[in-house]
């Protein structure tokens, strides 16, 4: 084939692209041309973006077994929290409704001037602890500790 | 490999002698400008070219809403590779690479929707008058022609027939030499010519009457 067949060919198949393109209308190229003005900033978004709902998936996850792991922490910490409400005791002992009598009133003003500061110290965890009922081994423990501070605001 | 031309040269230089070199001005200007996310340079910039663009998607499917989604597709392609257009090359075969390379896929697809609509639609069924469906066939027969074509040169096809690009602007799209172009140009065009003869020749007789 020369370049004269060749040249022949391709006027006639331009003839028949151009028989069967679809053009744009002018409302398609309005909408093209403004679907292009938002191709930059579509495109400016940062690439980590894409990975933000992953990442949103992934700390959440986290956050769930964080806060699962918790409650078991708070369950093998909560002897020492009984103690140390145990040693915070002779405030609350006021107030606390289970405890057993002590053997005498404790009550000298000196002495609650002294341990006053302490009672804002009992809000929070370990209110629910006092709330909770006592066990006889706690109710013993407590004992103790009332007469500890029985035996300390005598001395003192 | 063109030079890069700083766009302040001509944006406070003296008023350039030439149109094309204005316009090559304006080009770079608007690059540069789309290129700092300004989406109004971009559309102004791709604006000339919208009509080809639109043009070589609506070849590879019947659906005009997936034409425009493939066009809007390979304007993202090529605004991502902006950076990398040197200026004062063929910004149109530029584009028309990207437009393309969505037309290939696009015609995968539609390929595949043809073969499930034809088991069960006849295309003597279609509601529309004759001549539009002698005119959608002829259209599905070209579809057809191009799909058959090995990839490349159904590529080189499409920016020779339907973008209207040179040899030299089809060899920047594709990649190539602008002799390889010319001899994939041949080839592809040869194939389409035998497989689309009777349409060629109603076409020439039509035209003869």
């Amino acid at each position: 084939m020369n370049d004269l067949d060749h040249e022949h060919d391709e006027r006639d198949l331009e003839a028949l692209f151009d028989a069967t393109a679809e053009a744009a209308t002018g409302a398609q190229l309005t909408k093209l041309k403004a679907r292009a003005a938002d191709v930059p900033g579509r495109r400016r978004r940062p690439l980590w973006l894409l990975w933000a709902p992953f990442l949103a998936v992934a700390a959440g996850f986290f956050a769930v077994l964080m806060l699962r792991g918790n409650p078991e922490g708070e369950q093998a910490r909560l002897p020492s929290a009984t103690t140390t409400t145990s040693l915070q005791a002779p405030s609350v002992a006021g107030v606390a409704p289970t405890p057993a009598p002590p053997a005498e009133e404790p009550a000298s003003d000196e002495g609650d001037e002294t341990l006053a500061g302490l009672d804002d110290l009992d809000d929070g965890p370990s209110t629910d602890v006092l709330a909770a009922p006592l066990d006889d081994a706690d109710e013993e423990e407590l004992d103790v500790w009332l007469a500890a501070a029985d035996s300390f605001l005598e001395e003192g | 490999m063109a030079q890069h031309v700083c766009p302040s040269v001509f944006v406070t230089g003296a008023t350039p002698k030439d149109d094309t070199l204005g316009a090559v001005s304006l080009e770079h200007e608007l690059i540069a400008r789309a290129l700092d996310g300004d989406g109004r340079a971009f559309a102004g910039l791709v604006e000339p070219h919208l009509p080809v663009l639109y043009r070589i998607a609506a070849r590879a499917c019947r659906d005009r809403a997936l034409a425009e989604d493939a066009v809007q597709e390979a304007l993202t392609l090529a605004f991502e590779r902006l950076s990398g257009y040197q200026p004062g090359t063929s910004f149109r075969a530029f584009l028309a690479a990207f437009a393309v390379r969505r037309a290939q896929t696009l015609l995968r697809g539609e390929r595949r929707r043809r073969t499930r609509e034809d088991a069960a639609d006849a295309p003597s069924s279609l509601p529309n008058p004759a001549d539009l469906a002698r005119a959608h066939q002829a259209a599905e027969r070209v579809r057809t022609a191009l799909e058959a074509l090995p990839e490349k040169r159904r590529a080189v096809a499409m920016l020779r027939l339907d973008a209207g690009l040179s040899y030299a602007e089809i060899a920047q799209a594709v990649g190539t030499t602008e002799g390889s172009a010319r001899v994939l140009v041949h080839m592809a065009l040869k194939e389409l010519r035998e497989q689309l003869a009777d349409l060629v020749r109603e076409g020439e007789t039509s035209e003869e009457r």
